[in-house]
């Protein structure tokens, strides 16, 4: 049981599965030679060969469309988009062509891809560095995305991604890579993408989150637990599927739900976690559904007091528990 | 060839006869010959085939039948493209390695390249050709795709299909300037004319074998004319223009080489086209009395089951 940061969590599943299957291959910019612009990929290049961890030319779509030829001829790429605010580029091979494969054949074809995609604020990566993008894909039909929040999921829930034989969009928050360290479970150990988890359990209030908001989210509860007040962190980890039951269970025994996100708040996916509470458990809800997200502003600024203005923190965090709490 | 038009023809006709059924049509008469060419240097069911929407003849060599495709584009629940999902115009098979395209003119390009990457980390000798029409050319995924295969030297070849001096909607492409690209991207590429089979049999066999030694893509470009007797505004075409055209018909060019040779007469080349209309008319008869699919059918195969 090795103790990790999730970067190297997530270089070890991909070593893992790629000595473990000769059909899983890396590619995206500077993946090989470089190891990575994180070091994801890191002494992967040295170990496998260039062929098997592919440095492409600047192209998003050709990356994500390539990969999708890569596994209809039967491999399994794991496509690495260095930052997810260059993805778009790459939509319409996702969402038109990667989602839609197995449905436009009706079962026939598949795509095993897995798109790695690091994404979030916080590190002073401006406009262009730190956009979250969930909601654009966890709208998709075809696709999985997951969001791993610690070092031990990252790990479980990549080897099962690179084992589904769907696509899913694998979004790692850059500001967690090296945030935390904790114990990783060895070899064949797995993580199922679906089901969410609850962090802390609490009382009062069910507080859902995923990324570096989750813990943001357990940093504000520890802060109202010492103020009398018990809060459930719930960390969703897949977005799509959405682990539906234990969002209700939770707030059927809460009675307030709180959704945390740093995406923009309009048509954000904490309004679909927002509807699923007012339609299922509207009966057991104490008080009204909380979003707490980014300002509906283009993207988050480069420089630090708008950085911080436009990122949700523990205190913001923890000021809408205590109003909600009180509610 | 003849099979594939007939297809084309006889769905006209039911277009005409049954207005109120979802509209069944497709076009490829005037590329047929350049597509069963390329079909003729490839090997079916190893070799791979990401066609575009136009690729009928093609697909019929490669493999898909006349039933095959009658049923998609009728949209019937067996239709083995899609289930009747998709618009009439694609066919894909994984039997006949005819991949899935959508209808995002372009997407198909980098995923002939991904197919080849992958035949190549495989280690296997299998040759990828992706078809795209002449305005295909200017999608970004289509130079991402070409760019790739350049760059890793994949046994890839891009066909362009171009109809642009019959029908191109602004003005014919400029072919010189569209294969020059190719030696752009570090490729080699050749115009042909595509209504020719043996020319462009000649021109593809090349680009297979450059595929298959390890020398890289190869950008084809072929010359082919749309066969119709109408405008694009309905009026029908004159007399002059109509032969001009039939002078470009690969059929028509085909049937009078191998008269020349004595392989062929009048009363076989009749035989060969009762034949053909037959089987089609067959296959179609056998798709209309196929069932569609059911509603809540729609439901399945989003995810692996």
């Amino acid at each position: 049981m090795p103790e990790m940061r999730m970067i190297e969590a997530v270089r070890a599943a991909i070593s893992e599965e790629m000595e473990r299957d000769e059909r899983v291959l890396v590619m995206g910019e500077d993946v090989g030679r470089k190891g990575g612009v994180f070091g994801a990929t890191d002494g992967l290049y040295a170990k496998f060969g260039e062929a098997r961890v592919l440095d492409t030319p600047l192209a998003e779509s050709a990356i994500v469309g390539v990969a999708i030829g890569a596994a209809l001829n039967g491999l399994i790429p794991i496509a690495e988009i260095q930052f997810a605010d260059f993805i778009h580029p790459a939509f319409d091979q996702i969402v038109s062509e990667a989602a839609r494969t197995r449905y436009r054949s009706n079962g026939d074809w598949s795509v095993p891809i897995v798109i790695r995609a690091p994404f979030g604020g916080g590190v002073h990566g401006g406009l262009y560095h730190s956009q979250s993008i969930e909601a654009f894909y966890a709208h998709v039909p075809g696709l999985k995305v997951v969001v791993p929040s610690t070092p031990a999921d990252a790990h479980g829930l990549l080897k099962s991604a690179i084992r589904d034989p769907d696509p899913v969009l694998f979004l790692e928050h850059k500001k967690v890579y090296r945030l935390v360290t904790e114990e990783v479970p060895n070899g064949d150990h797995l993580v199922e993408i679906g089901p969410a988890v609850v962090r802390r359990p609490g009382t009062r209030l069910s507080c859902f989150a995923w990324g570096l908001m989750t813990h943001y989210c357990l940093q504000a509860a520890e802060q109202l637990d010492t103020e009398g007040v018990s809060v459930e962190v719930v960390d969703l980890r897949t977005l799509a599927p959405l682990d539906r039951e234990t969002i209700l269970e939770s707030v059927r025994r809460t009675g307030k739900a709180m959704v945390v996100h740093e995406d923009n708040l309009t048509g954000g996916f904490g309004a679909e976690v927002a509807a699923i509470v007012s339609e299922h458990a509207f009966d057991d809800l104490d008080g009204p559904v909380v979003r707490v997200a980014a300002p509906d502003i283009p993207a988050m600024p480069f420089n630090s007091p708008q950085e911080e203005f436009f990122m949700p923190n523990p205190e913001k965090i923890a000021d809408a528990m205590r109003k909600l709490a009180a509610y | 060839m003849v099979t594939a038009r007939a297809v084309e023809r006889r769905l006209c006709v039911l277009d005409r006869q049954t207005p109120t059924e979802s509209p069944a049509s497709v076009r490829v008469g005037g590329s047929e010959g350049v597509q069963v060419a390329a079909a003729a240097v490839l090997r079916p069911g190893m070799d791979w085939v990401v066609p575009y929407h136009r690729d009928l003849a093609l697909c019929l060599a490669m493999g898909a039948t006349p039933l095959d495709v009658t049923l998609a584009l009728l949209g019937r629940a067996d239709d083995p493209t899609s289930g009747g999902r998709l618009a009439p115009g694609s066919f894909g098979s994984r039997r006949a390695r005819i991949l899935t395209t959508s209808a995002v003119i372009g997407a198909q390009v980098v995923h002939a390249a991904g197919v080849a990457y992958a035949s190549r980390l495989r280690g296997l000798d299998e040759v990828t050709l992706v078809s795209i029409g002449e305005r295909g050319t200017d999608t970004g995924d289509w130079h991402e795709g070409l760019n790739f295969a350049a760059v890793h030297r994949l046994p890839l070849i891009c066909l362009v299909e171009d109809d642009s001096a019959t029908s191109g909607a602004i003005g014919p492409l400029d072919a010189d300037r569209l294969v020059a690209r190719a030696a752009g991207y570090g490729m080699a590429g050749q115009s042909v004319d595509g209504s020719d089979f043996d020319a462009a049999c000649a021109v593809l066999s090349r680009a297979v074998e450059r595929a298959r030694s390890g020398d890289g893509p190869t950008l084809v470009h072929a010359r082919v004319s749309e066969l119709r007797s109408r405008t694009g505004a309905g009026a029908f075409l004159a007399r002059e223009r109509l032969e001009a055209l039939a002078r470009h018909d690969p059929i028509e060019r085909m049937r009078q080489r191998l008269e020349q040779e004595g392989l062929l007469d009048a009363e076989a080349d009749l035989a060969v086209q009762r034949d053909c209309i037959g089987v089609v008319e067959a296959a179609l008869e056998q798709a209309l009395r196929a069932p569609l699919p059911e509603p809540a059918r729609a439901l399945d195969n989003v995810f692996a089951e």
